[in-house]
C-alpha cells in the first residue's frame, strides 16, 4: 500500500512537469508552429515567471552574511479562499503579465530581424537576463541561491493529496483549457492570418496585413504563457535556482524538441510531444532502480536521455520531417457556439 | 511632361537611390484612371523600384506619391493597400501551406476575425464575415478558373497557376489600382490570353491597372497607354503605336 503510493505520488510528479512542458510547448507552437518567430529565449521568459511567482507566493528575506536574500511579499496581506491563499493565483496571473510586458520590450528592436537574427537576438537576451541579472542581484532574485521554501497551493488533505496529486491536477486543468483557448486562437482567422506571416511575411505585407502587430500579438501572448508556465513550475520545484541548475539554453532546447517531435503547428501534436522529454529524463534517472544494470551502465543510463533525443530527432528529420501529427489542413473553422447576434 | 486629363495615380518627381545608383530619378508621371497602363523599359530602367516605392515597400529619397489628392508616400505597404494600391509580385508569391481558397480569403481587408480577441470570443459576426467572404473567393476563382483546384495547397499549383492565384488574391482587396510586375512572364500563350482577358474585364469595370511588362506584343495589343522608362524616369508616354515609335525609346532600348 505505501509502495502504490508512492508510485502515484511520483507519476503525478511527472505528470505534473509534462504539464508544465506542455504549456511551454503550445505557447513556442504558436509563436513558431504558427507565426515562424524563432524564439530562442523561451528560458528568460519561463524563468521570470517563475522567479516572479516565486516573490509573490514567499516573505521578503534579507540578505544575511550566509545567505543572498531575495523580494517578496508579507503572506499576511492576501486573505485565503478554502484554505487556498490568494497569493497563488496572484502570483500566475502577475507572472504571465511579467514575461509579455519583457516580450513587448524585446520585440520593439528583435521583430524586425529575419528568422535566424531574431533566434540568435532572443537567445542572447535570454542568457543576458538569466545569467548577468537574475544571478547577480543578490537581495532582490536570491542570486546564486535562488529561492527556497516556495508553497504549492492545497497542502493540506491526505499525504498524498498534499503531495503532489491535487497538483497534478490543478497543472492537468490548466493545460487543457489553455489547449481550448489556444485551438480556437488558431483555428480562426486570426491564426489564418498569422499563418500567411509565417509562410511570407512581405506578400501578407503586400495584402494589406500590419504583420509587425500580428507578429508582436503573437509572441507577446506566447511569452506570457511561458511565464504562467514558469510560474507552475516554481511551485513544482518548491523554488527556484538559476542557471547551471535552472532556466538554461538546455531547457530552451527541449521545448524545441517536443514541438518538432510533435509536430510544428498542431497543438495535439505538441501535447503528445511534451510526453516524450519528461519521459526520458523520468526514466534515465530511475532505471537505475528499476534494473539490475551493474556498474558502469548504472551510473551512465542517466544520460541515455540525452542520446535517445538526438536518435528520435535525427530519425524524425529523416522520415517525417512534419513531426508527428502534422499541420492540419483547413485553418479557420467555425466553432460550435458562437456569440452576439 | 503634361500630366493630361484627370490622374487615379502620381507621382511628382521622386527619387530613390541606393548607394550611388539613381535607380528611380526625378520620375513625374500619371496613371489614369479605368485604363491598362503598361510601363516599358530596358533592364535597370527603375520599373521595378518605382513600383515598390508606390508600394510603400520603398520610401522614396525627394519627392511624393499621391493617390487621387491624398499623399500615400512614406506610409507603411499596409496602409496603402487599405488605401487601395496593391501591388502582385513578378515571381509569385504564393501562401505555400494554405490552401487555394484560403489564400484568397486571408486576402480580404479589414476582417473583425483577425483581431485576437474577436477571435477568442468568436462572435457571431466574425464567421458571418468568413461564410461572406468564401463566397466571394470562391466567385474569383470561377472567374480565374481555380475553382476545381480550390482545395489544394498553395504550393501545389503550376507556376501559370499561381500567377493567376496571385491576379485572384488582389481582387479580393478590391483595388482601385493594381501595380502587375509582369504578369504575364513564364506563362503559355493560353493562360497569357486568359490572364489578360481577366485584367480587360476588371479593367471594363472600372479597375486602374498599372503593369511592367516586356512582351512588346502583349504591350501594344492589351495596353490603353504605355509610358517607357528609362534611367530612373520617364522617356515617352502616350499611346503604344506612337511610344513604340519615338525615337528616344528606339535609342534606349538599342543602347543609344
Amino acid at each position: 500500500m505505501v509502495e502504490a503510493v508512492g508510485v502515484v505520488a511520483d507519476l503525478a510528479s511527472f505528470g505534473a512537469l509534462v504539464g508544465i512542458f506542455a504549456m511551454l510547448a503550445l505557447a513556442l507552437n504558436l509563436q513558431w508552429g504558427k507565426t515562424g518567430l524563432f524564439n530562442a529565449g523561451i528560458a528568460a521568459f519561463w524563468g521570470l515567471g517563475a522567479y516572479v511567482a516565486s516573490m509573490i507566493v514567499t516573505d521578503p528575506v534579507p540578505t544575511a552574511l550566509a545567505r543572498p536574500g531575495h523580494w517578496g511579499i508579507d503572506q499576511a496581506a492576501f486573505p485565503s479562499v478554502f484554505g487556498v491563499s490568494t497569493s497563488f493565483t496572484v502570483a500566475i496571473i502577475v507572472a504571465a503579465i511579467a514575461a509579455g510586458v519583457l516580450a513587448f520590450f524585446i520585440a520593439i528592436p528583435t521583430m524586425r530581424l529575419r528568422a535566424d537574427y531574431f533566434a540568435i537576438a532572443t537567445l542572447g537576451f535570454a542568457e543576458i537576463v538569466m545569467n548577468v541579472f537574475v544571478k547577480n542581484l543578490p537581495g532582490v532574485t536570491g542570486g546564486v541561491e535562488g529561492i527556497t521554501g516556495v508553497p504549492r497551493p492545497f497542502e493540506f488533505g491526505s499525504e498524498i493529496w498534499k503531495t503532489n496529486l491535487s497538483y497534478f491536477l490543478l497543472i492537468a486543468i490548466v493545460t487543457v483549457v489553455l489547449f481550448f483557448l489556444l485551438e480556437r486562437l488558431v483555428r480562426s482567422p486570426w491564426g489564418r492570418v498569422l499563418q500567411a506571416v509565417r509562410e511570407d511575411e512581405d506578400a501578407a505585407q503586400a495584402l494589406g496585413k500590419d504583420t509587425f502587430s500580428l507578429k508582436l500579438q503573437s509572441f507577446v501572448l506566447g511569452a506570457a504563457i511561458m511565464g504562467l508556465s514558469g510560474a507552475f513550475f516554481a511551485f513544482w520545484l518548491r523554488g527556484v535556482s538559476p542557471p547551471p541548475n535552472s532556466f538554461t539554453a538546455a531547457d530552451t532546447f527541449a521545448v524545441w524538441v517536443i514541438v518538432i517531435i510533435g509536430g510544428s503547428g498542431n497543438n495535439r501534436g505538441v501535447l503528445a510531444g511534451a510526453f516524450v522529454v519528461p519521459f526520458l529524463e523520468y526514466f534515465s534517472v530511475r532505471a537505475k532502480s528499476w534494473f539490475d544494470l551493474g556498474e558502469p551502465l548504472a551510473t551512465q543510463i542517466f544520460y541515455f536521455r540525452l542520446i535517445a533525443i538526438g536518435i528520435v530527432l535525427i530519425l524524425l528529420v529523416m522520415w517525417r520531417p512534419q513531426g508527428i501529427f502534422p499541420e492540419p489542413k483547413h485553418v479557420a473553422k467555425r466553432p460550435r457556439w458562437v456569440v452576439g447576434r | 511632361m503634361t500630366t493630361e486629363g484627370t490622374s487615379i495615380l502620381r507621382t511628382e518627381r521622386v527619387t530613390k537611390a541606393f548607394g550611388g545608383i539613381r535607380a528611380v530619378d526625378g520620375c513625374t508621371l500619371a496613371i489614369q484612371p479605368g485604363k491598362i497602363t503598361g510601363l516599358i523599359g530596358p533592364n535597370g530602367a527603375g520599373k521595378t523600384t518605382l513600383f515598390n516605392l508606390i508600394a510603400g515597400l520603398y520610401a522614396p529619397d525627394e519627392g511624393s506619391i499621391s493617390l487621387r489628392d491624398e499623399r500615400i508616400d512614406g506610409r507603411p505597404p499596409f496602409e496603402i493597400v487599405q488605401k487601395g494600391v496593391v501591388k502582385t509580385f513578378q515571381i509569385p508569391r504564393e501562401f505555400r501551406n494554405l490552401t487555394v481558397l484560403e489564400n484568397l480569403m486571408v486576402a480580404s481587408p479589414g476582417h473583425p476575425g483577425e483581431r485576437a480577441v474577436s477571435a477568442l470570443i468568436g462572435w457571431k459576426r466574425v464567421w458571418d464575415r468568413e461564410e461572406t467572404i468564401r463566397k466571394k473567393a470562391l466567385d474569383i476563382l470561377s472567374l480565374v478558373e481555380l475553382d476545381r483546384l480550390s482545395d489544394a495547397y498553395g504550393s501545389e499549383l503550376s507556376g501559370g497557376q499561381k500567377k493567376l492565384l496571385e491576379l485572384a488574391r488582389t481582387l479580393m482587396v478590391d483595388p482601385k489600382v493594381v501595380l502587375l510586375d509582369e504578369p504575364v512572364a513564364g506563362v503559355n500563350p493560353t493562360l497569357t490570353g486568359k490572364l489578360l482577358g481577366i485584367i480587360e474585364g476588371l479593367r471594363d469595370r472600372g479597375t486602374t491597372f498599372f503593369m511592367i511588362e516586356h512582351d512588346m506584343d502583349v504591350v501594344m495589343e492589351r495596353c490603353d497607354r504605355v509610358i517607357a522608362m528609362h534611367q530612373g524616369r520617364p522617356i515617352a508616354e502616350g499611346e503604344p503605336e506612337e511610344v513604340r515609335h519615338n525615337e528616344l525609346v528606339m535609342e534606349a532600348y538599342l543602347g543609344g
